[in-house]
């Protein structure tokens, strides 16, 4: 009775763990996703600790014509976007959605004479693509239209960690259960039956 | 048979859920900022950038020994007292000091706050042109940094060894610690001591300098012509104190950049004085009668060793400009 007990409460794990793994093999994510934001300012300024996101791969800009991507030290360039209306980059706040807060104070003009803070100054129409691993270690990127216009897109090419790499091994583990479940009841029964038949012959 | 039943959907639907609380992959959350690579408020790039505006505008100017070509690169001050120089070129007087943006070295600094200067030293040149000190101040983050004055080196001085531009200098406040004397102690001193003349007992408070000598001398002279005639002849010195900066060098002590305002004022109640030089003519504003004033806007770097180093202050560069000539 125990073992019979022992044999199908295997099987009936194993049979649970299979469900676990495969349904959890079926929902997989996908790997690489694209959150973005649209943008309503001038100027959008990514912190450091953003372009050291987890998994962060290409960053993609649009802007209605020219603008140009700068970096500086961190402290330079926050003191710089205080004296204008920006879009600053917080993060992540779906898988779909970048978060970008508006700081800042509202003004009409960008000036572009400034040069002196910015390690780094890249010109581009429309698009450019930025790869955080180009970047200097610890600095912010500001990115500056230099239209009337504000920036149109900001979009994050992200690998995400799927998270169920346990998935196959569950799926496995769970498929062993069953089938040592299945094979001991089976054994138990066809010894049975042949205890049975001998007795019978007997 | 229906219990077995239920217990099988609420296996299936815990199974299902855990699955699906496995699958949902938490958002990558920022975590703390990394340092910068390059500590410095500017790389040598940069430099060569503010270098080469700056000396554009001067050799623009001198070309045309037009100040009014001096643009957003130049300071006010050093902008007046280049206009001066060219006056006293044009009426026959020394000819044009020559400044080059060739520099052997740059000091820059670590500060996150504003103003922040830079420092510049020109290459070795001759023996009549020996390497000046040049400084810029940045007011704010969306300014330029601007050449605001310079100074020749003291002969026979030698500036410390100053920290790397990727870490950069650190920005002493005037009353930081750790030095012979605080910054603005020797600010304050060294003051006190142009005022007070060569008999002043803080003469020995600093290693001798070719400034204050040639200082002391003229007013000597200039001190007795005005008495033989019954007048006076003073020197007035300012520290322009919110002008002035110092920097840690790399061997434990500091550099002082320090703006002096002087006033050289030549007083003979009663008498018609007469400017000897045609530059001095062409430079005074109003109509001469008794009194002239010069008025110039100096520049000085003091060397401060650390603390109980025993070693005296010690001034490596020294520039006058003279900025004016008035008759009050």
């Amino acid at each position: 009775m125990i073992e019979k007990l022992f044999e199908r409460g295997l099987a009936a794990v194993g049979l649970i763990v299979v469900a676990v793994g495969g349904v959890a093999l079926m929902l997989r994510p996908v790997s690489v996703v694209h959150p973005r934001a649209d943008l309503d300012t001038r100027v959008v300024v990514i912190p450091p600790e953003v372009l050291t996101l987890d998994g962060l791969g290409e960053i993609t800009v649009t802007a209605p014509s020219t603008f140009d991507v700068r970096t500086a030290r961190p402290s330079d360039a926050y003191a710089w976007a205080m004296g204008v209306e920006v879009g600053v980059v917080r993060g992540l706040e779906t898988w779909e959605d970048l978060e970008v807060d508006r700081a800042g104070t509202v003004s009409g003009e960008v000036p572009d004479f400034s040069g002196d803070l910015w390690r780094g100054w890249v010109f581009a129409y429309e698009d450019a693509a930025i790869d955080p691993v180009d970047l200097e270690s610890g600095l912010a990127v500001v990115i500056v239209s230099g239209s009337g216009s504000p920036l149109t897109s900001l979009t994050f090419e992200m690998i995400r960690d799927r998270g169920n790499g346990w998935a196959w091994p569950t799926l496995a583990a769970g498929l062993g259960a069953l089938t040592a479940g299945l094979a001991l009841d089976a054994i138990r029964l066809i010894r049975a039956r042949l205890r049975t038949s001998g007795k019978d012959a007997s | 048979m229906r219990r077995r039943g239920r217990l099988a959907a609420q296996v299936a639907t815990g199974s299902l859920a855990v699955a699906l609380a496995a699958c949902s992959v938490p958002i990558p959350e920022p975590s703390a900022a990394p340092s910068p690579d390059d500590r410095g408020a500017l790389l040598e790039p940069q430099v060569d950038r503010i270098v080469q505006q700056t000396f554009a505008e001067i050799d623009a100017a001198d070309g045309a020994t037009d100040a009014g070509l001096l643009g957003d690169r130049v300071g006010d001050g050093i902008g007046l007292a280049r206009a001066v120089e060219y006056t006293v070129v044009a009426k026959g007087g020394d000819a044009l000091q020559v400044i080059t943006g060739d520099l052997q070295a740059f000091y820059t600094t670590s500060t996150e706050e504003w103003p922040r200067p830079m420092v510049g030293v020109t290459a070795v040149g001759d023996a009549d042109s020996p390497p000046v000190v040049l400084a810029w101040v940045q007011d704010g983050p969306w300014e330029p940094y601007v050449l605001e004055t310079w100074a020749p080196m003291v002969p026979g001085a030698v500036l410390p060894a100053m920290p790397e531009p990727s870490i950069g200098a650190e920005l002493l406040s005037l009353e930081a610690p750790g030095f012979s004397v605080t910054p603005g102690e020797v600010i304050e001193s060294y003051v006190t001591l142009l005022n007070e003349g060569g008999s002043s007992e803080l003469d020995e408070a600093f290693a001798p300098d070719p400034y204050r000598e040639g200082m002391f001398e003229a007013r000597s002279s200039l001190s007795g012509s005005a008495k033989g005639r019954g007048g006076t002849y003073t020197d007035t010195v300012e520290a322009r104190l919110d002008e002035s900066f110092a920097l840690t060098d790399a061997e434990g002590g500091a550099l002082v950049f320090v703006r002096l305002a002087v006033t050289s004022d030549f007083n003979v109640p009663g008498a018609q004085l007469t400017l000897l030089t045609a530059a001095d003519k062409a430079l005074l504003t109003g109509t001469l009668k008794s009194r002239v004033v010069y008025r110039y806007e100096d520049f000085v770097v003091i060397r401060l060793w650390p603390e109980g180093s025993g070693i005296l202050p010690e001034v490596v560069a020294a520039g006058q400009h003279l900025v004016g000539v008035s008759t009050s």
